[in-house]
């Protein structure tokens, strides 16, 4: 059983992805009360973690969702009004559910007695909905179908935990069934293994269910079963299965029989209708057809688990760093035949690394998707009417870029529905319609992807913003200072607090944790607000943490990589200049200050210093400075390497690169290095 | 494990869920290799699932197939009958299997 992935868990696993579906179309009911399809989903999905919940050992979020999927089905049923209420219910129960199956033990007991009380109470208002009896076309309209289901576990299903008869009990549970045990693929006893399962099973199921539902019962056993699940005609059904059907007989002595009487295909070649050459023909392609549908079906997708992904991701990054150090090797060989063959492992190293960073992003709409639940609950709490919609939902990230966005995007949403969009009333008394927006939009801009907030609230206030700063000694009194700059002050640690959050009618606490969060993920923060009208914060992030195209400078006898993203230009710093300059750190690009960092000096470097050095000019949004290098060395492709915990208190290095002939070169922090050498200007300004 | 002079008398009981497998498995084939008829006694045994029931219907086989009558002690206790029925092994209708189950010594 060594190496079997544990069934336990991949329930937990499956089980977020379907309470995440269970909450979108919980929200979705909330909004679209009378759609038919979305009261079936909700229902299913609680099916669902219900039948595999109890398949798989977890008994209390089993009976727990139990209640909740009663309530639905008399929805279903028109017995029960869906409305607002049962929804915040079956919103919170949910919750409850994820509780109960991530950690059983731990779950809020009182709480759970809570909801179920709550979940009762709508039970015991019966009132008739409206909604259900209107709908057409659903299956009940139609009565009761008979379905017949064949299916065999994998030979491991009993190794996996897979318990035949809590299937069979789910299906059950669904109409009336008959139950048959196929026993003609058992061995033996001496040739069995004891451990592997022989047995199928024939049900005929005849239920107002639709077909959907008895998929579900297979839903965490699918891949590995043959299932077949079709409609019985009484019309047109062979006696023999009619037989089994009542249960009169066993699928076994039907087939017996069958078995025994010619085959269609003998019967033709017998009457000379066709050569048998042509029954084995059209047999291959009957097979062939047979395999073609299997293997389509089973190779539409594949669930991998995440470390794979990031193993596969950390072997990708290792062959890029070989492939340097052998392009490097190369380069002082004349043979043609080893740089072409470097040349070529450069093309399908670069071809795997795409294809592997390809294989981990994720589309962001599994990201947006949870925040409706946030702003719904929210803008319930603090009274407003807020519509959240979405954009460009299909754009991809590596998944653990979605992962870490998550916090950040809360506290800004948060931040959004809590401080800039108004109360209803004061919206319509400003000619605004009284439901606010939160509109999120993401979209790939080069090698960047950027992910946009944008509310219709009342927008930043420039002048508290600047009293505040000024109040803070962040900028000094009267210093010019564009709208943009001036609203990366509310990013500043410790800018706001409580008071200032209440007074500022604008950005609230916490907006340096959303800051320190995107700095780690080399993102960069925009921020634009038009009094009145709304804000709009823009995340720009790279499309992978693990691999960047970087500019490999020299400082010293150093080497350091500078993102390539974030350079501007390069530029000589001539020796008059640099001696004009002295003091100063001030460089006149094309009529526009900008400040510089000797990075000798930063460093403490005593190796002989360049004749010319050069200036990297970096930015990040509208800020930019110069880094003052002996040397720029080219182009890069770096492998990402964390620095050691010793060195986590290293602001200016967001971490290290090992380069062809093996040394490690660090890897600037973009942003701490702007922030310092912006203080330069600060000091200008000061002076 | 009994022996008779007529028969070998095996007795299950406490737990023979999956995890008890291959010690049953074990002991069944034991019971078949003596030539003489077979007697499952399961009247004990708990936490039946479908390895259980796989295991009696293939010592069964076997059994047939050299000649030898094998056969359940009745009777053969609620927990079997439960199971049985679960699994599609039993069912109102009578089938084929019924009487080894239900019919026994």
């Amino acid at each position: 059983m060594n190496g079997r992935s544990d069934p336990a868990q991949t329930f937990r696993d499956e089980s977020v992805e379907l309470l995440a579906e269970l909450e979108t179309t919980l929200l979705s009911l909330e909004e679209r009360p009378d759609d038919r399809d979305l009261l079936d989903a909700a229902f299913r999905a609680l099916h669902t973690l219900k039948g595999s919940g109890a398949m798989f050992g977890f008994e209390a979020a089993a009976a727990f969702t139990h209640h909740l999927e009663n309530a639905f089905d008399q929805v279903r049923k028109g017995q029960l009004a869906l409305n607002s209420s049962l929804i915040g219910v079956a919103l919170a129960s949910k919750d409850h559910i994820r509780a109960l199956i991530e950690s059983p033990e731990s779950a809020d007991k009182t709480e759970g007695e809570r909801l179920l009380g709550l979940v009762a109470q709508q039970i015991g208002t019966v009132e008739t909905a409206s909604v259900s009896k209107d709908v057409k076309g659903g299956p009940e309209a139609g009565g009761e179908v008979t379905w017949r289901i064949r299916f065999r576990l994998a030979a491991d299903a009993l190794e996996r935990g897979t318990k035949s008869s809590l299937l069979l009990d789910e299906l059950r549970s669904l109409g009336t069934a008959t139950v048959v045990a196929l026993t003609e693929a058992l061995p033996p006893i001496e040739e069995m293994d004891p451990f592997r399962c022989y047995v199928a099973w024939d049900v005929i199921l005849t239920t107002s269910q639709p077909r959907t539902v008895i998929e579900d019962v297979f839903i965490f056993v699918l891949d590995d079963t043959d299932l077949t699940i079709e409609p019985v005609d009484p019309q047109s059904e062979r006696i023999g299965e009619i037989l089994v059907a009542r249960g009169e007989i066993d699928g076994e002595q039907v087939n017996a029989v069958a078995a025994e009487q010619p085959k269609i295909g003998q019967l033709l070649v017998k009457s000379g209708n066709i050569s048998e050459e042509r029954l084995h023909s059209a047999l291959a392609e009957q097979k062939h057809i047979r395999a073609e549908s299997e293997q389509a079906k089973t190779a539409n997708s594949i669930r991998v688990p995440a470390e794979r992904l990031d193993d596969l991701m950390d072997q990708v990054g290792e062959l890029v760093i070989a492939h340097a150090r052998l392009k490097q090797l190369v380069s002082a060989s004349q043979d043609l035949q080893i740089k072409s063959v470097t040349e070529e492992i450069e093309r399908l190293s670069n071809s795997l690394r795409d294809t592997t960073m390809g294989i981990r992003m994720v589309p962001i709409g599994s990201l947006f998707s949870r925040f409706r639940r946030l702003v719904r609950d929210l803008s319930q709490e603090l009274g407003k009417d807020v519509a959240l919609t979405m954009s460009g939902e299909e754009t991809e990230l590596d998944k653990t870029m979605i992962e870490r966005l998550n916090d950040p995007l809360i506290h800004i949403i948060r931040n959004s529905l809590d401080h800039g969009l108004e109360q209803p009333q004061v919206r319509q008394a400003s000619g605004k319609a009284s439901q606010g927006e939160i509109h999120l939009s993401a979209r790939h801009a080069g090698t960047q992807v950027q992910i946009s907030i944008r509310d219709d609230g009342r927008g930043l206030d420039r002048d508290r913003i600047r009293a505040k700063a000024e109040q803070q000694e962040l900028i000094q009194p009267g210093a010019k200072i564009s709208d943009s700059e001036l609203f990366q002050l509310i990013l500043h640690p410790g800018f706001s607090t409580a008071a200032a959050v209440t007074n500022l009618s604008g950005r609230g606490v916490g907006m340096d944790v959303v800051k320190r969060a995107i700095d780690s993920l080399r993102g960069t923060i925009d921020i634009a607000s038009t009094p009145g009208a709304g804000t709009v914060i823009t995340l720009g992030l790279p499309l992978t943490l693990a691999i960047i195209d970087g500019l490999l400078v020299r400082v010293g006898a150093g080497r350091y990589v500078i993102p390539l993203s974030a350079v501007e230009e390069c530029v000589e710093l001539s020796q008059e200049e640099d001696q004009r300059n002295t003091g100063r750190n001030f460089l006149n690009i094309r009529g526009a200050l900008v400040p510089f960092i000797r990075l000798r000096e930063l460093f403490g470097t005593r190796d002989a210093p360049a004749p010319y050095p050069k200036v990297v000019i970096i930015s990040t949004g509208d800020r930019r400075v110069g880094l003052v290098v002996d040397q720029v060395l080219g182009d890069h492709q770096t492998v990402i390497k964390s620095l050691s915990k010793l060195h986590a208190d290293v602001e200016n290095f967001s971490g290290a690169s090992i380069l062809g002939d093996g040394t490690v070169a660090l890897i600037f922090d973009i942003g701490h290095l702007v922030a310092f050498g912006q203080s330069f200007e600060a000091q200008r300004d000061a002076s | 494990m009994e022996a008779d002079e007529n028969y070998m008398e095996v007795d299950i009981s406490g737990d023979v869920s999956f995890v008890c497998s291959a010690d049953i498995h074990d002991r069944l084939c034991k019971a078949l290799t003596n030539g003489r008829p077979v007697v499952v006694d399961c009247a004990g045994a708990v936490n039946i699932d479908l390895s259980f029931i796989q295991l009696l219907l293939a010592a069964r086989l076997s059994a047939m197939r050299r000649g030898l009558p094998f056969a359940l002690k009745r009777p053969v206790g609620e927990a079997l009958l439960s199971a049985l029925r679960r699994d599609g092994f039993l069912s109102e209708t009578p089938l084929p299997n019924d009487a080894f189950w239900t019919g026994g010594v």
